[in-house]
């Protein structure tokens, strides 16, 4: 019996609909036209469980014919209509992952920058994560919910006074003190083999940044590598794709 | 209060209409013209707010929302060429302003043909072949 209330009910809501519009139509010329759409629909409301009998959804039927008809006001065939939703199908998946992506990698930033704070004592001005998604997924099958995405690139950008005030040897007390969570981060970065294994290789292959690291004084280099150290072991990343730079925009590499 | 603003800017600008006519024509037409499509701006928040409750009471009550978008699509097409076929015709261009009612009525039409569609298909099956 339930489907007999519904019925009633759904007969009940578009009349009421129609005869409201009725009352709002603005003019005497379009209202026989108006009214025989309306009465129209207040039949198909009323041969709803008749039509549901004999058609198979009827309701997907009539919102396809409609949206198709919103489209491509000419008529058209259906036959592009299928490939048309599937590439707005695909572009929308497209966007909405690079969104996602972009919308973790700023939560991943936020954490960084807050063990970065907590571990180093040192507040990084900035820190950007990009995300990538392994691009092996040809299988459609395999969609996106099996690839994991990776960190593709780590970038901090620690403030500027950090690196002024370590490379003019300290002129505040305030630097006096940050100074001493470095020295102990210098001892692990000398234990550390692998690091400094990559570091001339990079060194050696950009000769330009060799240069500006030079100048970005030895204080900032320290400081550097353990955010790098602290990031690469606590995200399990590489130490390649991370870059620190002090403020005023120079790179530095270990 | 509103209809107290709409009815002084009515007579507002039909008097300004009314001095500014025997000189230049041209802009009594383009003041005409402001001066509806100011109105209808004025109304536009009104309607949308009956039909955000109609759509409130049709989520409500389960009914289709398919049956709604259509007639809501009516009122659409009702209400602009009305306003477009009711300017025109102020400007004298009778008739251009009927061939712009002419659409009005055809798109509304337009709408019924799957609903048509859908009521002959079931009375085609339904007869015995």
């Amino acid at each position: 019996m339930e489907w007999l209330g519904n019925w009633l009910k759904e007969v009940i809501m578009v009349v009421l609909l129609a005869t409201f519009v009725d009352m709002l139509l603005p003019s005497r010329s379009m209202e026989r036209y108006v009214k025989l759409v309306l009465s129209l629909l207040v039949l198909v409301t009323l041969l709803n469980p008749l039509i549901r009998i004999v058609t198979d959804a009827p309701l997907d039927k009539l919102s396809a014919a409609i949206s198709r008809m919103d489209r491509q006001p000419g008529g058209g065939g259906s036959k592009t209509s299928l490939d048309q939703i599937m590439d707005e199908a695909e572009q929308i998946k497209h966007r909405q992952q690079k969104q996602t992506l972009q919308w973790a990698g700023e939560q991943v930033a936020s954490t960084m920058k807050e063990q970065i704070k907590q571990q180093t004592g040192e507040e990084p001005a900035n820190v950007q994560v990009v995300l990538g998604l392994p691009q092996s997924n040809e299988d459609p099958n395999a969609g996106a919910d099996q690839s994991q995405p990776y960190i593709s690139a780590v970038t901090v950008t620690m403030r500027d006074s950090q690196g002024d005030s370590g490379s003019s040897g300290g002129t505040q007390g305030e630097s006096g003190i940050q100074i001493e969570p470095v020295k102990p981060v210098h001892v692990q970065v000398t234990i550390e083999p692998d690091e400094k294994q990559a570091g001339p290789d990079q060194l050696n292959s950009d000769p330009g940044e060799d240069q500006a690291q030079e100048a970005a004084g030895a204080v900032d280099d320290k400081s550097a590598g353990e955010v790098r150290k602290l990031l690469a072991s606590e995200w399990n990343i590489d130490p390649e794709v991370i870059t620190v730079r002090s403020g005023s925009g120079q790179e530095s590499r270990l | 209060m509103e209809i107290i603003q709409v009815v002084g800017l009515g007579l507002l600008s039909t008097i300004l209409i009314l001095v500014i006519k025997e000189h230049k024509p041209m802009f009594a037409f383009v003041l005409a013209a402001a001066t509806g499509v100011l109105i209808f701006m004025f109304l536009i928040g009104k309607i949308g707010m009956v039909i955000q409750e109609l759509q409130r009471l049709a989520e409500a009550s389960g009914v289709q929302m398919i049956y709604l978008k259509t007639i809501l699509k009516i009122i659409g097409i009702a209400y602009i060429a009305e306003f477009g076929a009711q300017l025109v015709r102020d400007a004298g261009q009778e008739s251009i302003a009927s061939k712009i009612e002419l659409a009005g009525k055809v798109l509304i039409m337009v709408l019924a043909i799957p609903i048509i569609g859908i009521i002959i298909e079931t009375v085609l099956k339904l007869l015995p072949a």
